[in-house]
């Protein structure tokens, strides 16, 4: 898990330090309910009606009890299109995210995946930085469970509705 | 712009008031006297007397607290007690299985062993307990069901013909609160919660505690019937975690002297057992 992360991280910085010259690549950050605080990029194609993007997030601000990490892969391709070879033409998309999440709390440790088809409207605040949001539901599938008390019984949600906010420049 | 950014803004604390991991209430917590079932309604093994049958049945009543005996239908919708769903061959004639035998083969299959193999129906044992020991309980296995013939494959359809039979002669003989039901199938426990009273409804358990108790709080069940030293462990935290979320347990076959003793110090609400001798010295 920490070597996945770590060549994301590496490849995500590579990218930056490239940025200038790379006008394919989105990058982004903010806030998902299964994403945590999260940042990653974006790479666009097909005459940027097609994206993956990856990102890593955590989360232990919402709900101090918990702590969370999560890696969220994504496929995603636009709708409603509008002019040929210009990115900020697509305002709505539709993604298909999964995200690999822990969770650990006073009672549990989870491992899980979550399989989230979203619909996304982004917003254009100016030439370089846009508002994104996503909503759909998440689809939780249990990997590994480990009981650190016997105080509780509990078990993730097997579907609950998922949002992230991003900002993308 | 602004009422955009406010319709987010509620949105984003509406799914912030939920939680990922969904936790059950706690009950009112009670101690509970651990009951003994006799398994196999205490027949077989080193018994005198047969696995599921009538004469185990009268006989462990008289010592400890219950029954626990296995189930098969015949063509003839009558449940009937055995383990296996296979008949044996006797004089020459061939013998399908429950499902594809009416009763009056079975009696005669029965008639035809003489008394090396006798076959019980269930109705005759609600009878008795209903007669003589109507304050102490009977637990009902029905094992995951596999049809023996392509004319008996309506596997869910069998199973929920067994769970209306067990209904019905709970309710002629008034065993309400005294009669449980463990399976490993959890369409026909939950046919059988919805459309009973005062049937109590066990998930069977090899070994995963955690999980089962997870799928028992999820779908309502009364509790666990938890195979003892298979796969996991379980202590006293176990036990109390469970009665803490209002769920019972069963734990089987506890044998030996060392392993009852040992069952019956983390108090769980049943315990069923082949070892009635030592239940017989108790006494």
């Amino acid at each position: 898990m920490r070597i996945i992360i770590f060549l994301i991280v590496t490849f995500q910085l590579n990218q930056i330090s490239n940025a200038q010259n790379l006008s394919r690549f989105d990058y982004f950050f903010g806030y998902g309910f299964y994403e945590g605080l999260n940042i990653g990029s974006e790479y666009f194609f097909k005459s940027y009606k097609q994206s993956i993007s990856t990102s890593i997030g955590y989360d232990k601000f919402i709900d101090k009890k918990q702590e969370s990490f999560a890696l969220t892969i994504g496929y995603n391709f636009a709708i409603f299109r509008k002019h040929k070879n210009d990115s900020n033409a697509y305002k709505w998309h539709i993604n298909n995210n999964v995200v690999l999440w822990q969770l650990e709390d006073d009672y549990y440790i989870w491992k899980a995946i979550s399989l989230i088809p979203s619909i996304n409207r982004k917003f254009i605040l100016c030439r370089n930085l846009s508002l994104s949001f996503d909503i759909g539901p998440s689809f939780n599938i249990v990997l590994y469970n480990k009981r650190k008390t016997y105080k509780e019984v509990g078990w993730p949600y097997h579907v609950m509705p998922d949002f992230r906010i991003l900002l993308i420049f | 712009m602004i009422y955009r950014l406010i319709i987010t803004i509620i949105i984003f604390s509406i799914f912030q008031s939920c939680d990922k991991i969904k936790y059950y209430p706690d009950k009112d917590y009670h101690e509970v006297k651990t009951l003994i079932l006799a398994h196999k309604a205490g027949g077989g093994d080193s018994s005198r007397y047969q696995e599921n049958s009538t004469d185990a049945a009268k006989y462990s009543l008289s010592i400890v607290d219950g029954i626990e005996v296995d189930l098969q239908i015949s063509k003839d919708k009558t449940i009937w007690l055995a383990h296996n769903a296979d008949l044996s061959d006797c004089g020459g004639v061939s013998y399908d299985c429950f499902p594809e035998t009416t009763d009056n083969q079975i009696i005669n299959l029965d008639s035809c062993n003489g008394n090396t193999l006798n076959y019980s129906r269930l109705e005759e044992i609600f009878a008795f307990l209903s007669s003589s020991y109507p304050n102490k309980y009977i637990s009902l296995d029905v094992k995951t069901w596999l049809p023996c013939a392509v004319t008996s494959s309506d596997v869910l359809g069998v199973m929920n013909v067994i769970a209306d039979e067990i209904i019905r002669l709970t309710g002629k003989y008034n065993l309400q609160n005294h009669v449980m039901v463990e399976s490993e199938t959890a369409s026909f426990l939950n046919y059988l919660k919805n459309n009973s009273i005062g049937i109590e409804v066990y998930l069977t358990s090899f070994g995963d505690f955690e999980r089962a108790m997870q799928l028992c709080l999820e779908s309502k069940y009364s509790g666990i019937s938890f195979k003892y030293k298979f796969g996991e462990e379980i202590g006293i935290e176990n036990i109390q975690l469970i009665r803490r979320k209002g769920l019972k347990i069963q734990l089987w076959t506890v044998d030996s002297e060392e392993n009852i003793n040992e069952a019956i110090s983390i108090n769980p609400d049943f315990i069923q057992t082949d070892n009635l001798k030592y239940f017989e010295k108790l006494k």
